[in-house]
């Protein structure tokens, strides 16, 4: 009997104690790190500048990015376009500039455009490579197709790339393997 | 208050048996009881176990046994042996006796592997089948999965190789409880990819229940209920055992080693090591690369034992590091068309033993006292405090290297279990009831820098539930039982306000926003929940070694964490899912019977079930979602009406004295009858084949060549979906095949073991095994990484197993 009213003793109070232990109220909201909200795309050539930008502020949520110019950009034909790509997480305050770490993990990371020959061609930018003179491709050079040609600029990012596998290094995804970090199709005409 | 009322009716009984016990002790003369015990051949029986009155002993080598102390009067005698018919009498005592008793075998009990077992059984009318110790033992340097895949109806749901759960009859995680030493296994179980957190080593026995009866551990278990006991040696004896393993495929092994002090009465104590080892896996064709895994695990108990009581305390602690595939990392939808149609993994490696991201860290404690007390000899109260700490990490590939080392999941779980249970026995009664109270806070720590997929939240569940099971005599009984259970859940999350705004959440759930920060609302949903479990179930014994087994079980099951809370990206499957709030229980009412019928040589035991659900959650897509990453299918938690038929069917076939035949098939059929589907995920009519040699006067040589049949699974939902993915640089229409389950496949296992006596205590035994001799290249339906890869090939294993 006496052991019954022991282990009652110890156990009924230590079950109370520990329910009663309740500090998990100060729960802070997730500071979301590693978030792209905005990719732009910047395209100068022929006396214009074209800036392509795809943002969106909710993340995972259920709001679509949001793509301006409305309507896309329009080239001109046969120009030649200088072009750079800019990542950024503007949920952070001040925004975040992430094209800085995607540089300086140059080896980690590469840009790939992906368009219709008809619209166009990409050549990455020989100067900016990473530390073993693989591309990075956040800047490049674009050549305008023919007129009358519609479609879209896919421009994407990708973590971890097999940059020594076939073609890559000239800016051909299909080898690439890795994980997309971003992927954003702009609409595109050329005049 | 209710409880001490209880306790002191308890109390005056307790007391009163004593009185009379004590009355009994000094009034009345004691008489010794002597005899000899058995076999059907006449022989003498060791270690049968005989009661009388409140005395209890085992046999001797030469069959013999002494009671002394028995009381005059009436006396009921109990003899069992493992194998054997139990012999259940009551005797008149009034001086010296003599009883000696022949057994008669169990035909039941004979076969050798999974044994459909009459006594000692948790419950009295459902099917249950259990693993024995040395089943256990062959599966070692596995999972509790790979070893209940034995029993016919237990299939496994995989993530990769090494994470491992039991499907009972088509369903699993949160439909299927796991009890570990008397203890619910509290370790995020709704994940899919999340393996029970436990040491297959530390299992003496493991139970298969497939249905909701065994209530006293929950009324919730709408598929089954696994139930693992340790082994408890009631003999003074102190005994070890050690097992090495060693796998190619892996190239690593595991070793356990266990000290045993066994005692009926006074002290006893156990402690188990185990270490586990393994790189990574291969198909037949490549590396499974970032496929190891590791495990160091630790279990140790004491136990204090007098002829009225008995004290426990226990304490284990599990912890696993395993890798996830590289190559199942993927981004959008993209990344996952081009894996379901290229066939072939992205990134394969030369093998490693290293882990690298996406990878798994989880450590599980678990601390438990109990203590049961024996009011007399028919009735016993018992007591269980149990502590469970769940720490889990998930590390995915980060985009930033700086962070590859900050877990992308972290999330820890405290549950406090407390029990009181009654048992008595009455005649042809035997009763049973308790009360079940639990508290469960959970923890989603947010320095992660990814919102977690569900949130913190504390739960408190009481439970109340009465069994009875009543005996119309030795062929026949009856067996009844009800549980209600409250739970209470209050989460603490934060939904981005599209994510709220688009499940419609104001309409009703606007209660629950308790503040906002920027794009979120800070929310404190709180839900409660009653539910009603119960079953009814008979048992009878035919002549003619027949036994029919039927069973109605109604269970109910609360929306678990994910079920309710899940918001986002699932980065092992490349898709956003979805909870919902406004989720329902679900409660099924599960049929189920078993005929078995025992000839000579041959048994055959068949068992049909009909589950039907109502409120059945599953995950179905909805279609997408646009993010900066590109596109991904989005899948949202339903509920619908489900109907889940099939049969499980064993035979047993002994040839002649060394050879035995061995089926089993299992078949499940899940309708989805709301939308007129099947449902998703079910297991594939499989049929197992086993022919075995054996030869005791060769070391105990036993041999088997098993052949493994799965098919292709023909019913299945089509949620296939179509979506813009880039082909040749220009965005593409293309249909991204996720439901199309891969092909059947057959597979042959080879096991072989000899055992060798060192002294009169110690044993060796060695054993060779090879699994997937023909080292075939398949993929499986119920692995969630066959878009991915290959399932693992050839497996040559070598095991030595230590008594001493």
């Amino acid at each position: 009997m006496k052991n019954l009213k022991l282990i009652a003793l110890v156990l009924i109070p230590a079950l109370f104690a520990t329910s009663c232990n309740n500090d998990d109220d100060n729960t802070t909201a997730v500071n979301e790190e590693e978030v792209i909200t905005t990719v732009t795309t910047t395209l100068i050539g022929g006396g214009q500048t074209i800036i392509l930008t795809s943002r969106d502020l909710d993340g995972d949520g259920p709001n679509a990015p949001v793509l301006t110019p409305t309507g896309g950009g329009t080239l001109t034909a046969g120009t030649t376009y200088t072009g750079y790509t800019t990542f950024l997480n503007e949920l952070a305050n001040p925004a975040e500039d992430i094209t800085e770490e995607v540089e300086e993990e140059g080896a980690d990371h590469q840009v790939f455009y992906q368009l219709a020959a008809s619209l166009g061609t990409v050549t990455y930018d020989a100067n900016n490579v990473d530390e073993n003179g693989n591309p990075i491709g956040l800047a490049f050079t674009l050549v305008a197709g023919t007129s009358g040609s519609t479609g879209t600029l896919t421009v994407t990012l990708r973590h971890e790339p097999n940059k020594t596998a076939a073609n890559v290094n000239t800016g051909d995804i299909t080898n690439a393997a890795g994980n997309t970090d971003a992927e954003v199709s702009f609409p595109i005409v050329v005049n | 208050m209710i409880r001490y009322v209880t306790l002191k009716l308890k109390e005056m009984r307790f007391l009163s048996t004593l009185f009379i016990f004590l009355v009994s002790l000094f009034g009345y003369t004691q008489v010794t009881i002597t005899g000899v015990i058995s076999d059907e051949n006449g022989s003498p029986l060791e270690a049968a176990h005989v009661h009388i009155g409140n005395k209890t002993t085992s046999t001797n080598s030469d069959g013999s046994y002494i009671l002394t102390g028995i009381p005059l009067g009436q006396q009921k005698l109990y003899i069992s042996y493992i194998g054997y018919q139990v012999i259940e009498e009551t005797l008149t005592v009034s001086s010296d006796l003599t009883i000696n008793r022949q057994m008669e075998i169990d035909v039941n009990k004979l076969e050798t592997v999974v044994i459909q077992q009459n006594t000692n059984s948790k419950t009295q009318s459902s099917n249950e089948q259990y693993l024995n110790k040395e089943v256990i033992e062959k599966f070692s340097n596995q999972t509790l999965g790979d070893a209940l895949k034995e029993v016919s109806g237990v299939s496994i749901l995989k993530t990769g190789s090494t994470i491992v759960k039991p499907v009972i009859n088509g369903l699993h995680s949160s439909r299927v409880p796991i009890i570990n030493n008397n203890v619910r296994l509290e370790d995020q179980q709704w994940g899919t990819e999340h393996a029970p957190n436990f040491d297959i080593n530390s299992a003496g026995k493991i139970t298969v229940i497939k249905g909701a009866s065994a209530l006293q551990y929950g009324g919730d278990a709408i598929g089954g209920v696994v139930i693992i006991e340790p082994e408890i040696v009631k003999k003074d004896t102190l005994f070890g055992k050690t097992i090495v393993n060693l796998a190619s495929n892996g190239m690593g092994g595991s070793l356990s080693s266990s000290l045993q002090k066994g005692n009926r009465y006074g002290w006893s104590w156990n402690v188990l090591g185990t270490y586990k080892y393994l790189g990574d896996r291969e198909t037949p064709d490549y590396v499974l690369s970032n496929s190891g895994n590791r495990e160091q695990n630790f279990s140790g108990g004491i136990r204090f034992a007098k002829e009225d009581y008995t004290f426990n305390a226990m304490y284990s602690f599990y912890n696993a590091q395993i890798g996830i595939l590289s190559a199942s990392h993927i981004g959008n939808v993209n990344d996952l068309y081009n894996s379901i149609n290229n066939q072939q993994p992205t990134i394969i490696e030369p093998f490693t033993y290293s882990i690298v991201a996406p990878k798994q860290e989880v450590q599980h404690h678990l601390a438990k006292i109990n203590y049961q007390q024996w009011l007399n000899d028919n009735s016993s109260l018992d007591f269980q405090y149990a502590f469970q700490l769940n720490n889990r990490f998930e590390y995915d590939v980060r985009r930033s290297s700086a962070n590859n080392d900050k877990a992308a999941l972290d999330l820890q779980l405290a549950t406090h279990t407390f029990l009181a249970d009654y048992k008595t026995s009455i005649e042809n009664w035997k009763l049973n009831s308790g009360v079940n109270l639990g508290y469960q806070n959970n923890f989603a720590n947010p320095n992660t820098g990814v919102r977690p997929l569900i949130p913190s939240y504390d739960k408190f569940d009481a439970g109340f539930y009465g069994i009875a099971v009543y005996k119309f005599d030795n062929a026949t009984s009856l067996e009844s039982g009800i549980r209600y259970d409250f739970s209470t859940i209050e989460a603490t999350k934060y939904y981005l306000k599209s994510r709220w705004a688009e499940r419609g959440y104001d309409a009703n759930f606007s209660q629950f926003i308790v503040g906002e920060e920027s794009s979120q609302w800070l929310t404190k949903p709180t839900f409660d929940y009653h539910t009603i479990s119960a079953n009814i179930g008979l048992k009878k014994l035919f002549h003619h070694e027949m036994e029919w087994l039927v069973n109605v079980s109604l269970a109910s099951r609360n929306p678990n964490p994910s079920e309710l809370f899940s918001d986002g990206l699932h980065h092992s499957t490349g898709q956003i899912e979805l909870g919902s709030l406004n989720l329902e229980k679900e409660q099924s009412y599960k049929f189920n019977t078993t005929f078995k019928k025992d000839w000579k040589a041959f048994s055959v035991a068949v068992n049909p079930f009909v589950n039907r659900i109502t409120n059945f959650m599953y995950l179905q897509p909805i279609g997408f979602e646009t993010t900066i990453r590109g596109a991904f299918p989005v899948w949202d938690y339903k509920q619908t009406e489900a109907l889940l038929t099939g049969f499980d069917l064993n035979t047993k076939w002994v040839i002649n004295n060394h050879f035995s035949h061995d089926l089993n098939l299992a078949y499940v059929k899940g309708q989805n009858l709301s939308s007129d589907e099947y449902l998703i995920d079910m297991t594939p009519f499989t049929i197992n084949n086993k022919i075995q040699y054996s030869n005791e006067s060769w070391f105990n040589f036993v041999t088997s060549l098993k052949s493994e049949v799965v098919f292709t699974q023909s019913q299945y939902p089509n949620y296939n979906f179509e979506t813009n993915i880039i082909v040749d640089d220009v965005l593409t229409p293309v249909l991204v095949d996720i439901s199309t389950p891969p092909n059947g496949y057959h597979l042959l296992h080879f096991y072989s073991e000899m055992t060798f006596k060192i002294a009169k205590k110690n044993s060796l035994t060695t054993s060779f095994s090879v699994q997937n001799i023909a080292n075939t290249t398949y993929r499986d339906y119920l692995n969630r990484q066959r878009f991915f890869v290959d399932e693992m090939g050839r497996n040559v294993q070598i095991q030595l197993k230590f008594n001493y």
